[in-house]
C-alpha cells in the first residue's frame, strides 16, 4: 500500500486543479471583508448544508468511526449519535440567532450584548486554541495517512497540505473554502455510497447475514452488538458530552452560518447538514464498520506479521475499499481522504485567521478603527502565519497521540465556547464577569484535567498513576464552567452588570424584530 | 407577537414561545440521547440482550437506530410546523 496509486494521484490532481481554478475565480470576486469572511452571504442553504456536512466528514470521522466500529462494535455509535444530537441542538438553538446577531466570527455573537473587548479577546483566544489543536491533529494524521497511501515523505505531505490550504484561504477566502468543502463532500458521499453498496453486495444485500458473519469473525463475538468494550462509564458520558456540546461551539462550523443570506437559510442549511450526516453516519456505522469485520478477516495484505491491521485501525475503510471494489476504487477513496483533509484544514485556517484579524486586531487592538483593506491584509498574513506554524507543529508532533489532541478540541469547545455562546443568546442574567470567569474555569479545568489524566500524565510523562483517573474531562469541566458563570453573574451587582442585562433586552428586540 | 414583553414593554423572560418550544425539543432530544448513553455506560448487559435467534440484533442496535430516526422525525416535524407558521404570517 505504500506505493503510489495512479488513480489516487490522478483523482487528487484533478481535485487540486479544479479547486485552484475556483480559488482563482473566487479571488477575482472577493472585494470586501464580507466577501472574504462570509462569501458575501451568497451561498444557498443546500450548498451550505453540504459544506457543513463536509466539515463534519473529516478524515477522522470517516476513517475513525469505521475503525472504532471494526474494533469495538456498538460503542462507536456514541460518535455517530453525539454528532447528530449536536447538530440538532445547533439547528434548534443556535443557527437562527447566531446568523441574526453576528457578522463574521463566533466572537461577534458572544460579545454582542457584553463588553466587547474582554469577551471578544477571550472567545478569540479560545477559538484560536481550538483551531490550532484541531489543525495540528488533522495535519499530523494527514501526513501519516498520505505517507502510507502514496509513499510521499511525511514532511513533504504535510508541506503540500499546508501550502494548498494557505493558497485557498489567502486568495479565495470563504468562497474558495466553501466550494472546496462542497466538492470534497460530494466526493465523500459518492465514495461512501459505493463502499456501502459494494460491502452489502458481498452479503447479497442481507444485513442480518452481514451481522451474523461479523459476530462469528470478531474476537468479541456477539459482544460487538453490546456496549462497554471501549470505555468505562464515566469516560463514555464525558466523551458524549464533549462531542455533543463541543460540536456546537466549533468556530469553523459556526462561521459557515454567515455564508447564507438570512437566518432562515442558516436554519435550513443545518437541516440539510443533519440529513446528510445522519444518512452517511448510519451507512458508515451499520454497514461499512460492521461489514469490514468479516470481509477483512482473511483478506490478503490487510494484516502485518503480528496480525495487526496495516496502518492501524484508521485504515480499515481504506483496506475495505480495495477488498470490495479493487485498486481503482482504493485510489478514489484515498483521493477523497486527501481532499477531505485539505478542505477541513482550509476551513480551520480561515476561522483562525478571522479570530486573529477581525477579533483581536481590528476590534481589540485597533478599537474597531481598522479599515476593511487593512483588516483583510492582516487576515491574509494571519492565514500565512497559521499555515507555517501548523506545518512546523505537525512536523514537531509527528509521533504524538493525535486522537488526544482532537479530544482536547471538543472538550475545550464544550467547556469554554459553548457556555458563553448559549448563555449570551438566551440568559438575561449573564454578565461580562460571569462569562469570563466561567469560560476561564472551563478552559483551565479542561487543560488541567487532560494534563493530569492517564494519556498525558502516565503515557507521555511516564508517571505510575494518573491524578485524574478518566480519559475525558468534559463531564467535570463543562458543569464547572456553567456553575461559575451562573454564580459570578448572579453575584455581580456592578453598574456594568446592569448594563449587560439592559443590552440583553436590546438584543432580544433585535432577535425578534 | 412578542410574548416575552410585559405590560410596560419590559422583557419578562429570556424566550419567546417559539424559542421555548425549540428549547423543549432540544432538551427532549438531548435527554433521550443522554439516557441512552447512561444506559450504555451503566447497564451494558441490558443493551446486549439479543432480539433474534441468531443473536445478531441487540436492543442496543435497535435503540441506536431509533435514536437516529428520532432526530430526523422530530426535526422534520418541527420544520413543517415552522414552515406552516411562517406561511400563515406572510
Amino acid at each position: 500500500m505504500s506505493g503510489l496509486n495512479l488513480v489516487a494521484a490522478a483523482t487528487f490532481g484533478v481535485f487540486v486543479a479544479i479547486t485552484l481554478a475556483i480559488t482563482w475565480w473566487a479571488a477575482r470576486h472577493t472585494q470586501s471583508a464580507h466577501d472574504f469572511y462570509a462569501a458575501g452571504s451568497r451561498i444557498t442553504g443546500a450548498q451550505n448544508g453540504l459544506a457543513i456536512a463536509g466539515d463534519f466528514l473529516s478524515a477522522a470521522t470517516f476513517l475513525g468511526i469505521t475503525g472504532l466500529t471494526y474494533l469495538f462494535g456498538l460503542d462507536a455509535v456514541v460518535y455517530v449519535l453525539s454528532a447528530l444530537t449536536g447538530l440538532a441542538l445547533m439547528t434548534l438553538l443556535i443557527a437562527e440567532p447566531f446568523r441574526r446577531l453576528g457578522r463574521f466570527t463566533l466572537s461577534d455573537v458572544a460579545a454582542y450584548r457584553l463588553r466587547q473587548k474582554p469577551v471578544r479577546a477571550f472567545t478569540a483566544v479560545t477559538s484560536l486554541v481550538v483551531v490550532l489543536f484541531y489543525l495540528v491533529s488533522q495535519m499530523v494524521g494527514a501526513g501519516a495517512l498520505i505517507q502510507l497511501l502514496s509513499g510521499l515523505p511525511y514532511a513533504g505531505a504535510v508541506a503540500i497540505i499546508g501550502a494548498l490550504m494557505t493558497i485557498y484561504v489567502t486568495a479565495g477566502g470563504m468562497v474558495a473554502t466553501t466550494w472546496v468543502q462542497i466538492i470534497k463532500a460530494v466526493l465523500m458521499l459518492i465514495g461512501i455510497a459505493v463502499l456501502a453498496f459494494s460491502t452489502l453486495q458481498q452479503f447479497d444485500f442481507d444485513l442480518l447475514r452481514l451481522y451474523r458473519e461479523a459476530s462469528a469473525a470478531h474476537a468479541l463475538g456477539g459482544r460487538i452488538f453490546a456496549p462497554g468494550a471501549m470505555l468505562d462509564p464515566v469516560s463514555t458520558v464525558s466523551l458524549a458530552l464533549a462531542l455533543v456540546f463541543g460540536f456546537v461551539g466549533l468556530p469553523h462550523v459556526l462561521m459557515r452560518l454567515y455564508t447564507v443570506p438570512d437566518a432562515r437559510a442558516a436554519y435550513h442549511s443545518m437541516l440539510y447538514a443533519t440529513l446528510i450526516i445522519g444518512v452517511i453516519s448510519a451507512f458508515v456505522f451499520f454497514v461499512i464498520g460492521y461489514g469490514a469485520i468479516p470481509l477483512l478477516a482473511d483478506a490478503p495484505g490487510v494484516r502485518d506479521a503480528g496480525g495487526k491491521i496495516v496502518g492501524g485501525s484508521n485504515m480499515v475503510a481504506v483496506h475495505l475499499a480495495r477488498v470490495v471494489a479493487g485498486d481503482f476504487f482504493l485510489g478514489f477513496i484515498s483521493a477523497s481522504v486527501f481532499a477531505t483533509i485539505l478542505a477541513v484544514v482550509a476551513g480551520l485556517t480561515l476561522a483562525g485567521a478571522s479570530a486573529l484579524s477581525h477579533d483581536l486586531y481590528a476590534n481589540v487592538l485597533r478599537h474597531g478603527q481598522a479599515n476593511e483593506q487593512e483588516e483583510l491584509r492582516v487576515t491574509r498574513g494571519a492565514a500565512l502565519a497559521l499555515g507555517v506554524i501548523s506545518i512546523l507543529l505537525a512536523v514537531l508532533f509527528e509521533k504524538q497521540n493525535i486522537a488526544y489532541m482532537a479530544s482536547l478540541v471538543f472538550a475545550i469547545s464544550a467547556s469554554a465556547n459553548f457556555p458563553i455562546l448559549i448563555l449570551a443568546i438566551y440568559w438575561r442574567g449573564l454578565t461580562t464577569r460571569g462569562a469570563l470567569a466561567g469560560g476561564g474555569v472551563g478552559l483551565v479545568t479542561t487543560i488541567a484535567l487532560i494534563l493530569l489524566g492517564p494519556t498525558v500524565w502516565v503515557e507521555i510523562l511516564g508517571n505510575a498513576k494518573p491524578i485524574f483517573p478518566w480519559m475525558y474531562p468534559a463531564l467535570f469541566s463543562m458543569p464547572a464552567a456553567f456553575l461559575v458563570t451562573w454564580l459570578v453573574s448572579a453575584l455581580d451587582r456592578s453598574p456594568a452588570a446592569e448594563e449587560d442585562r439592559r443590552q440583553f433586552d436590546l438584543q432580544f428586540q433585535q432577535l425578534n424584530s | 407577537m412578542n410574548d416575552r414583553t410585559g405590560a410596560a414593554g419590559a422583557p419578562r423572560s429570556g424566550m419567546t414561545g417559539t424559542q421555548r418550544l425549540r428549547f423543549t425539543l432540544a432538551a427532549t432530544l438531548a435527554g433521550v440521547y443522554f439516557v441512552l448513553v447512561l444506559v450504555m455506560a451503566l447497564f451494558p448487559a441490558g443493551l446486549a440482550a439479543t432480539l433474534d435467534d441468531a443473536g445478531t440484533v441487540s436492543v442496543g442496535m435497535i435503540a441506536s437506530l431509533v435514536m437516529i430516526l428520532l432526530v430526523f422525525v422530530v426535526m422534520g416535524a418541527f420544520v413543517r410546523w415552522i414552515d406552516r407558521r411562517m406561511a400563515g404570517r406572510s
